[in-house]
């Protein structure tokens, strides 16, 4: 009775299936904002204030947090006006990817000057940062700090 | 139809090269006075774009005091600064400077059907050393240290008073008219480069710099510029990438070809340029010169295994020797000059005028390389081979080096072009790419067709424009009333086409001799052309070099 016993134990450890494996993670990413230290995600149609940038141009600073990716990526991030897809920005880096998801290295979206005859300031644009097959998207508006005639001056046409 | 004429004995001869001489303007300081900003206008840029990183080539052009030598470069991150090189520049001249070359035909009334004559077609084109010293949190400068000739310092702009009395109190000149065209750069997290010539170097010891900075345009900061410069800027841009690169924030303007002075070497082209570029919106324009392959580019600059093995010229018997290594492994003996002219103690004049003889094959370069083996000859004290090694290899090979691999590492480059008034500079110029657009050529040609008989001449332009010259009206254009300078003046986009936002091809056409199906029909009253002299060069920033009185 034993033997048998042990007999069925054995066969039963031998048999048992592998636990299944983790379902892969879909890549993607978010398009957002750090405040604070922290990353906070933006919404389509959010507000960004222009930035002055260190060279007389006017930029938004976004930051993009990544899932399913690990090491080096090839980053593309282009901008383009909303209603007449006119190209705006386009950007090509590399960066690392931390352990909390976040790209690290943040290389502002420069917007102003303007394109040639292409008004961006307060107009919706669809920022689209691509990796690989993963796609992040954020339609925002860039807007002129209060006041900044400079900013018009050169956001604007 | 146009009338057309056989052509017999056709003779090309090449005008109007834009020498890399005339592109060089002398920046020549007058002694400094409060009253009087001086301009230094004559400085070439040379942009790289990758991976989110701008590199900057810059050649400075000098020729005053050292001790009012006086540069600033904003800049959006703290950059890496470190020394150039001059071949880049030559070889980026040579390869890529605007052409005008004028072919001489006979026309066929001509009985004796000889050539006109053979012309040459001369086409009418910081390592930190062990002294960098780290600053403090809070001060003012983030890093300060030496290269080649330069002391450097990379200091914040978050404040301007603050930035400005450190640069004073550490022997960096600054422009008295600063104040206002330095605003736009004054912002939290903004830097500024600031070099001043090392104490024994003399404004002979300039060799260009390169900066490398985190940045997603190249851009030129010309509202700094504006606080100095004069009347019809030359600006000179080369950008190097894997395509096309565009003005993204100012217009594109096509020249009309008519105006240039073909007879006279196209001595007018910086005028004619000048007065297109007015005709776009605000005077914001760009010409591209030229928008092609690197291959010429890097032909010229050769490869970097060239330069031999520094020990070679350590270890050398001699002086003369090492000259001869030197020579062998193709060192450029003029980029060469400022180390050897003061190792030899050679007057500025013996260089200064060496010209070679037309038609001998013999070489500026031949001709420096025999001044250096005849001063070497004539010395009695032996000279320290390591040090001169030592200091070829860091301020030559190393950065000439580095300029090789920079220009092996972009297949494309765009040479753009224009000149700006001192309040045209509102906007600082930023440049994009476009990969669908077409190489541009820099060599541009128009006919002169001489006729026998009746001894008219017609010159005809490439896009099929003609224009007749009575017997003895000199074979030149003038303005003429109405018809413009610039033959399109376009915005270009970062993909697709151009939008042509003023097209004058067709009042350009209307305005030339020879109507369809007709012969040849109202002369044209050619005028004395336009004869400018013209300042051509590349205005990073402008550099009035006041010295402050200090109270």
């Amino acid at each position: 009775m034993k033997k048998a016993l042990f007999l069925v134990l054995a066969t039963a450890m031998a048999c048992s299936p592998e636990p299944p494996p983790d379902p892969p993670v879909e890549e993607t990413i978010e398009v957002g904002v750090i405040r604070d230290g922290a990353f906070v995600p933006l919404s389509d149609g959010d507000d960004l204030e222009l930035i002055s940038g260190a060279q007389g141009g006017f930029h938004v600073e976004l930051a993009a947090r990544v899932d399913g990716m690990a090491g080096e990526v090839e980053v593309e991030r282009i901008a383009r006006r909303s209603d007449t897809q006119v190209l705006v920005a386009r950007s090509e880096f590399s960066s690392e990817v931390l352990s909390s998801g976040l790209l690290e290295r943040s290389i502002p979206v420069f917007l102003c000057p303007a394109p040639a005859g292409v008004n961006v300031a307060d107009e919706t644009l669809d920022l689209t940062y691509r990796i690989g097959s993963a796609v992040g998207t954020l339609a925002f508006q860039p807007r002129c700090p209060e006041g900044d005639a400079f900013c018009d001056g050169i956001c604007r046409r | 139809m146009r009338t057309s004429h056989l052509i017999l004995g056709t003779t090309i001869i090449g005008i109007g090269a834009l020498t890399a001489a005339d592109a060089e303007a002398c920046g020549c300081f007058a002694p400094p006075t409060v009253a009087e900003p001086v301009v230094q206008a004559g400085e070439r840029i040379v942009f790289g774009h990758d991976d989110g990183k701008v590199i900057a080539h810059i050649q400075i052009q000098y020729d005053g005091q050292a001790e009012d030598f006086a540069w600033m470069l904003p800049t959006p991150a703290i950059p890496d600064f470190r020394l150039g090189s001059e071949e880049l520049f030559n070889a980026l001249e040579t390869n890529t400077r605007p052409g005008f070359m004028l072919i001489q035909q006979r026309g066929d009334d001509c009985d004796d059907g000889g050539g006109f004559g053979c012309g040459s077609a001369d086409f009418l084109s910081v390592q930190a050393s062990p002294n960098d010293r780290g600053a403090g949190g809070d001060s003012v400068a983030v890093r300060e240290s030496s290269a080649g000739p330069y002391d450097y310092a990379v200091v914040r702009a978050d404040e301007k008073k603050p930035m400005i009395d450190w640069l004073q109190e550490n022997g960096y000149f600054v422009p008295a008219a600063t104040d206002g065209s330095i605003d736009p750069y004054i912002r939290p997290g903004a830097y500024f480069l600031v070099l001043k010539l090392r104490a024994g170097a003399t404004s002979g010891d300039l060799q260009p710099v390169v900066i490398e900075y985190e940045s997603e345009r190249p851009m030129i900061p010309i509202v700094l510029t504006s606080m100095g410069a004069v009347d019809d800027m030359g600006i000179i841009v080369w950008v190097l990438g894997k395509n096309r690169a565009i003005p993204h924030n100012y217009q594109h303007v096509t020249i009309n070809e008519e105006y240039i002075d073909w007879a006279n070497q196209a001595d007018n082209y910086a005028e004619v340029v000048s007065r297109a570029v007015d005709e776009a919106a605000e005077g914001h324009a760009f010409v591209t010169e030229y928008a092609g392959t690197m291959d010429p580019v890097k032909q010229t600059l050769g490869s970097s295994f060239r330069f031999g093995d520094k020990q070679y010229v350590a270890d050398a018997n001699n002086l003369s020797d090492a000259l001869s290594y030197l020579r062998a492994n193709e060192h450029d003996p003029i980029v060469l000059r400022p180390i050897l002219q003061r190792e030899l103690d050679i007057p500025d004049d013996v260089l200064d005028n060496l010209v070679p003889p037309q038609f001998s094959g013999v070489t500026l370069q031949q001709m420096y390389w025999d001044v250096y083996f005849d001063f070497a000859s004539r010395r009695t004290e032996p000279a320290d081979l390591v040090m001169l090694a030592d200091e070829i290899w860091t301020k030559y090979v190393e950065p000439t080096r580095e300029a090789i691999a920079f220009a092996n590492d972009h297949p494309y480059v765009t040479r753009m072009y224009t000149t700006m008034d001192p309040e045209e500079m509102t906007e600082d110029p930023v440049f994009a790419f476009n990969p669908d657009l077409p190489e541009i050529s820099n060599i541009h040609t128009a006919t002169q067709i001489n006729y026998c008989n009746d001894d008219v001449s017609e010159i005809q332009l490439e896009d099929g424009r003609i224009y007749v010259f009575e017997p003895g009206e000199p074979v030149a254009f003038g303005v003429r009333e109405g018809i413009p300078f610039a033959e399109t003046i376009s915005i270009i986009p970062q993909e697709g086409a151009p939008t042509i936002v003023t097209d004058n091809r067709a009042l350009l056409a209307a305005g030339d001799d020879i109507e369809d199906g007709g012969c040849r029909g109202v002369q044209h009253r050619g005028r004395g052309g336009l004869r400018l002299a013209f300042i051509f060069g590349m205005v990073l920033i402008g550099r009035a070099v006041i010295r402050r009185r200090r109270k």
